[in-house]
């Protein structure tokens, strides 16, 4: 082992696969002596800078990479972006074509690979969906979403012009990819509208999965409210087409 | 359905069972010449296939005794009303392709495996009969494989009917979407194996269910069968939501009505598309992204799996039934992988509250 001071260029960083953590800044970069050079295993988020303390292992570059990185939990996408560099034969290449900033933005949310299985048909979309991704706040579960929508529509032929809008983007994925159901459920939350609830009550139609019914909200605060509510409620008519549209 | 002789590209038999009856008959029929082998070919393979090597591992087989349990209860789903079905599986992969099946988020493996110890499978199925001599246990042969679309290379069929003579109590349901009963049809037996049809209209036959038997095919077999004595049954299922699904449907239970009375009929059951959310990635690789998995309104269920929504499947079930009752015959209809939900919604009632179909659905020991 050896320590020595030394400027990017003189590093060669091929094996850069963009960690997603930074180099710890205490720890010099490490490098494995190769040819008639010295090839960085870690510290990749130095490159470009000049004057970097370096330790220089006499061991073989990729063993080495390969030992210390496969020990080091990674993100999904990181662990895809590390095993392409040591060669294994890994599925979710497609994902690679991604910016990097996309990638990270994923590994970010902590989305399993096999949600992003999809990703492989929106490469022609790529250029306009990764900066409404980037600059958008969707949580994790609302990014699977979007990406398995976006890629039911693509491959039933939809556009990009059809598919993007500003506002509410998810409500109008769902939709055009569910527009039968989007507008049966439509219909009964207007018919649900339409039923004379007592006062206090907030009802509407609402759908989770494959079950969709009218969900009822209310507080009681005294048993006289709790009688009267009752009795409203009893003589309450919902005909029964509202289930059968 | 294409000719057996060609269905298969490669052919694998372990050595243990090379001078088999099933091994003999296999290498005389299929055209590929077969290989010997001493352990399970592709064996490092294990993880989930992707759509290009699923479809290749329908066209290798594999002969091999199993060495695992083969008698099991029907897995069934998630918060489903259990009709008691219990599984002998013979094999694993089918020959057949329809684009919404099941085996694609099952299978991870490279290649169709045929089990070439039924006797022992069969000496299991004995040991739980004579364990519970009262039980009526239901027995299907088609989970992980069609009972009957391999029947040539096997003659399965016959042995399982001679068998079954010895159990008068049990039930064997052979579930084919093939239409090949010739192997066990002129048999002598008890009346207690039903070879039963999954079936959709012919529309839907030809866009879905590819290499399969056409919907008149597996009619004329299920007459055969019941001219023969065999009772028969019918799974509606999956039943797909397409434009005009109303009529189709209702010509098929007309077809059916006009073809067979009630009491040829074991049953009939019905169910609706369903699949797990991770075999789409599977079905748009193989089958594109305007096929029935991909573009139907699919929702998120409480088992896991992707189903049309509870107050459509409930009209698709009623509509079935309905339709028998218009015909004024008592099939027996149920509910196939439902929720108490669209059992409600169906029969207004529980499955063992409904008059005919209360004993499909009593608890049996596992
Ligand atoms: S016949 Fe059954 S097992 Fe075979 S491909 Fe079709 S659904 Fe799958």
């Amino acid at each position: 082992m050896e320590f020595k001071i030394l400027n990017s260029s003189e590093l060669q960083w091929e094996l850069n696969f963009h960690p997603t953590e930074p180099w710890p800044e205490i720890i010099p970069v490490i490098a494995c002596k190769w040819e008639n050079g010295f090839k960085v295993i870690a510290g990749f988020d130095r490159m470009g800078q000049n004057h970097l303390p370096t330790i220089i292992l006499a061991r073989g570059p990729w063993i080495t990479f390969n030992r210390y990185w496969q020990e080091i939990p990674l993100r999904p996408i990181e662990r895809i972006r590390f095993e392409n560099k040591v060669g294994i034969d890994i599925k979710g290449q497609h994902i690679l074509a991604w910016p990097l900033e996309f990638q990270i933005y994923l590994d970010g949310r902590q989305i399993p690979l096999k949600n992003l299985h999809p990703l492989e048909y929106l490469q022609p979309w790529m250029g306009e969906l990764v900066p409404v991704f980037l600059t958008s706040s969707f949580t994790a579960s609302e990014v699977r979403e979007i990406i398995e929508l976006l890629c039911d529509l693509k491959l039933t032929g939809f556009t990009w012009e059809q598919v993007y809008v500003k506002e509410n983007w998810l409500g109008h994925l769902k939709r055009i990819r569910f527009p039968k159901t989007y507008q049966a459920d439509l219909t009964r939350e207007e018919k649900v509208q339409e039923i004379p609830w007592p006062r206090g009550i907030r009802a509407k139609w609402e759908r989770q999965g494959d079950t969709a019914g009218i969900s009822i909200q209310t507080k009681v605060t005294t048993p006289l409210e709790w009688d009267r509510l009752r009795d409203v409620i009893s003589r309450l008519e919902i005909k029964r087409d509202l289930w059968d549209l | 359905m294409g000719s057996l002789e060609n269905q298969f590209t490669e052919l694998y038999i372990h050595d243990s069972v090379w001078n088999s009856e099933v091994a003999k008959r296999t290498r005389s029929l299929l055209k590929v010449s077969a290989i010997r082998v001493d352990s399970k070919p592709y064996a490092d393979q294990r993880s989930q296939l992707s759509g290009d090597e699923f479809t290749k591992s329908k066209k290798r087989l594999y002969l091999a005794p199993h060495l695992g349990q083969f008698f099991r209860k029907c897995p069934g789903t998630q918060g489903a009303a259990c009709c008691n079905y219990f599984v002998l599986n013979l094999g694993v992969q089918c020959n057949m392709n329809c684009s919404y099946c099941y085996l694609q988020s099952y299978i991870n493996s490279p290649l169709s495996q045929i089990y070439t110890n039924i006797e022992e499978a069969l000496f299991e199925l004995e040991g739980k009969a004579r364990e519970f001599p009262n039980a009526p246990f239901r027995v299907g042969t088609g989970e992980t494989i069609d009972s009957l679309s391999l029947d040539d290379l096997t003659l399965y069929s016959a042995v399982v009917v001679r068998w079954f003579q010895n159990f008068p109590k049990l039930t064997c349901e052979f579930k084919t979407k093939s239409a090949n009963i010739k192997n066990f049809i002129n048999l002598p037996h008890s009346g207690n194996v039903v070879v039963s049809f999954s079936v959709n209209p012919e529309k839907i036959v030809e866009a879905e269910e590819h290499e399969t038997a056409r919907l008149w095919q597996r009619l004329k077999a299920a007459r055969d069968a019941a001219d023969a004595g065999f009772p028969v049954a019918f799974h509606f299922d999956p039943m797909i939501y397409v434009s005009g699904w109303q009529k189709l449907y209702s010509e098929l239970v007309h077809l059916i009505c006009s073809l067979f009375e009630p009491l040829e009929v074991k049953w009939i059951s019905v169910g609706a598309l369903r699949f797990p959310p991770q075999m789409k990635h599977i079905l748009r690789e193989r089958f594109g992204g305007d096929s029935i998995g991909n573009s139907s309104e699919l929702f998120l269920g409480k088992d896991g799996k992707l189903r049309y929504d509870l107050g459509l499947r409930t009209k698709m079930f009623t509509h079935v039934k309905d339709e028998f009752l218009e015909h004024g015959k008592k099939f027996p209809v149920f509910l196939c992988m439902e929720t108490p939900e669209s059992w409600l919604g169906t029969f207004q009632n529980t499955p063992r509250k409904v008059k005919g179909l209360d004993e499909l659905f009593v608890a049996m020991p596992s």
